[in-house]
């Protein structure tokens, strides 16, 4: 409907049209950004603003006609206050254990007075762990020892599974690298785990790993493989409960790990190799020396995937170990859902983001470093 | 053997000893094949085997099942799981719920994000480089984190305890992907296409949905089986959103808190016939776009 005007004021106006040709391309950038825009801004932004607000106060979730307070940093004190003390010999944890901060006491956060002045709630330490070194006891308390020893679980959770899935990961895209027939198949099974709900193998391996003969693993490492005596409680025994998740966690991304990698390591072109095989570099060296270097950037990455949804796992803790040991995110889903506690769930929110956020600058910060 | 390269070389007095070589050569040769393809197995073993014991496992009998130790074929297999979980009401609505999101969930998110993938991977604007960063940054972006914030807003925009609330919180993570990833193809496309359109009098939006977008046809489709088999996995929000009102539960959350028919304590007949009839699907699915799949993923990793 336009062109016919468009064309006859093309003639008499070029200089005109052209600028408003930049112009009107942006303007027409920003109108189909706009849905994208308005959908992040509802479901992102005003959400992480609403969290971080709400995380100053303490408020409860969906409870009408209370009256909420602002505590101001009391929720993050509450959190993350933590003391190592020792423990001389012959006392008792009770005996040691310092006085807690004082924060006030509000409609909605009924803390006890304890010796705390008038108006004002004490915050007891309780014990998060204990350890001996050089025959001092060292005792680490903390005001919300649960939190602390989420924060704990959710660490070693991902150290050890991101390292053992880079490893496993980078072991099994160098086997499936080689040319063979059944390639592409093999990239198919490589594809199962990953494309399983995670609530599902999660489900899967609670089967497997049942306490008795009925569970598989138990059946293959005692009565197949002869590797362990008796039958283990996986997710009961505290001291397997997280190797147990750590081993799920790993058998569903290792394969996403291998093919990520796989891609890296056809980006290598193969006369590098036939160069180095001239000049006499054993196998070990080519590995070291060539393919670890040249396959960096994309390790870098894969780990920044991997760490940033480790650090959030919450459906193998949820489905495979419930509130027993409680990660970061089953903490906060803890806090909020059965708890109600929407001012103090949000605090545990900004910090898991800020804790986020920091590792991903870092791992960003590097990965500039090493491209450049 | 009259190998005029060796002979050139190798002394007479090798001549003898050439043969035991050859035959060490070979043997370390076929060794090596050997160790190579006990390995390609154990791999392949080590995917796969919670799958299939998942399927053995469910054609097995109640007390088979809970027999120890264990068995490895089932005794008498039977289809009763399978029949007990597709009658199920709270399983098959769950199905049903999954189909709903994920399905919108994936619409969305591709015309959403075509559209923003156009403008960012095609047209030239102020702001570009910036807005590009922030839909990177999104991809990582910690859904938990936000998790009181998004109950509160669910809530305000009287999502919760619909199938909405789920449509609209899995934006958050398959819109920024959809978007990143198409950018990406986009790019790709010669700028030829664009310039003889616009010499033919096109317009932009023209050209956009006439030539562009039938040519990223095939990356719409890699994309679109991602968010979906990401939104059809998700359990996070769909537990949180849904807690009082089961049903309209997605699949996973029913699979999550199970409760069976047949069996007394821990149904896990069921809850394995269940996995496989969810799995299924996505597994034949993956394979269909085996080669896709992986191109798309490391689309959105390596050239992140």
């Amino acid at each position: 409907m336009s062109s016919a005007a468009a064309s006859n004021s093309l003639r008499a106006a070029r200089p005109k049209r052209e600028q408003t040709l930049a112009q009107r391309s942006t303007r027409l950038a920003y109108i189909l950004l706009l849905p994208t825009f308005i959908v992040l801004l509802l479901v992102a932004f005003y959400p992480l603003v609403r969290t971080f607000s709400a995380s100053f106060t303490d408020e409860i979730f969906a409870k009408p006609g209370q009256t909420i307070s602002n505590v101001g940093v009391d929720n993050y004190r509450k959190l993350l206050t933590l003391q190592l003390i020792t423990l001389p010999e012959g006392k008792t944890l009770a005996e040691v254990v310092p006085k807690g901060p004082c924060i006030p006491q509000t409609p909605n956060n009924q803390v006890s007075r304890g010796s705390c002045p008038e108006g004002q709630g004490e915050l007891f330490f309780r014990k998060v762990s204990d350890f001996t070194i050089l025959g001092t006891t060292y005792l680490l308390v903390a005001t919300d020892r649960d939190f602390i020893i989420s924060i704990g679980n959710t660490l070693v959770f991902t150290v050890a599974s991101v390292t053992l899935e880079v490893l496993l990961g980078l072991a099994v895209a160098m086997v499936v690298n080689q040319k063979f027939r059944g390639r592409g198949a093999m990239r198919a099974i490589m594809l199962v785990p990953w494309a399983i709900p995670t609530v599902v193998s999660a489900k899967l391996w609670q089967f497997m790993l049942k306490d008795n003969g009925a569970g598989l693993i138990n059946d293959l490492l005692s009565n197949k493989l002869h590797i362990i005596a008796d039958y283990q409680p996986w997710l009961a025994q505290s001291s397997l409960q997280l190797p147990s998740i750590i081993a799920v966690d790993v058998w569903k991304t290792v394969p996403f790990m291998a093919l990520l990698l796989l891609a890296g390591l056809q980006t290598i072109p193969a006369d590098i190799y036939e160069a180095a095989d001239v000049d006499g570099a054993s196998k070990m060296q080519q590995f070291t020396r060539l393919t670890l270097p040249l396959l960096r950037p994309t390790i870098l990455i894969a780990l920044i995937f991997r760490t940033l949804d480790a650090l959030r796992a919450f459906d193998v803790f949820s489905v495979l170990l419930g509130r027993q040991v409680l990660s970061m995110a089953t903490f906060n889903y803890e806090k909020l859902t059965q708890s109600n506690l929407y001012g103090y769930a949000s605090a545990v929110g900004v910090i898991i983001f800020v804790l986020l956020f920091a590792f991903t600058i870092f791992y960003m910060t590097t990965f500039r470093v090493e491209t450049d | 053997m009259a190998n005029p390269s060796s002979g050139l070389y190798a002394p007479a007095a090798t001549q003898k000893t050439q043969p035991t070589t050859m035959n060490r050569l070979l043997s370390t040769r076929t060794l090596g094949r050997v160790v190579f393809w006990v390995l390609i197995v154990l791999v392949a073993v080590y995917m796969l085997f919670p799958f299939i014991w998942a399927i053995t496992s469910s054609l097995k009998t109640e007390t088979e099942r809970i027999q120890t130790p264990t068995t490895y074929i089932p005794q008498n297999p039977t289809l009763q799981n399978y029949g007990a979980v597709l009658q199920n009401p709270k399983f098959l609505h769950g199905l049903l719920n999954s189909a709903i999101v994920s399905i919108s969930v994936v619409l969305l998110a591709l015309v959403f994000g075509a559209f923003a993938a156009y403008t960012l991977g095609r047209l030239h604007f102020t702001g570009k480089r910036f807005i590009l960063y922030i839909i990177l940054a999104m991809t990582l972006f910690p859904q938990i984190s936000i998790l009181s914030g998004l109950f509160a807003v669910v809530k305000e925009l009287n999502m919760y305890g619909n199938l909405t609330s789920m449509i609209f919180s899995y934006m958050i993570f398959t819109l920024p992907f959809t978007a990143w990833v198409l950018t990406s193809f986009f790019r790709t496309l010669p700028a030829e296409l664009e310039q003889a359109a616009l010499v033919d009098g096109a317009t932009p939006i023209q050209t956009f949905y006439m030539i562009l977008l039938p040519l990223t046809a095939p990356a719409l489709v890699t994309t679109g089986l991602l968010a979906f088999i990401s939104a059809w996995n998700e359990y996070l929000f769909a537990l949180t959103f849904t807690l009082t009102t089961p049903d309209v539960q997605t699949v996973t959350v029913a699979i999550s808190n199970f409760t069976g028919v047949i069996a007394r304590q821990e149904p896990f007949g069921e809850i394995l016939a269940a996995s496989v009839v969810v799995t299924v699907p996505l597994i034949i699915l993956v394979l269909i776009f085996q080669r896709r799949i992986v191109e798309g993923l490391t689309a959105g990793a390596v050239k992140g």
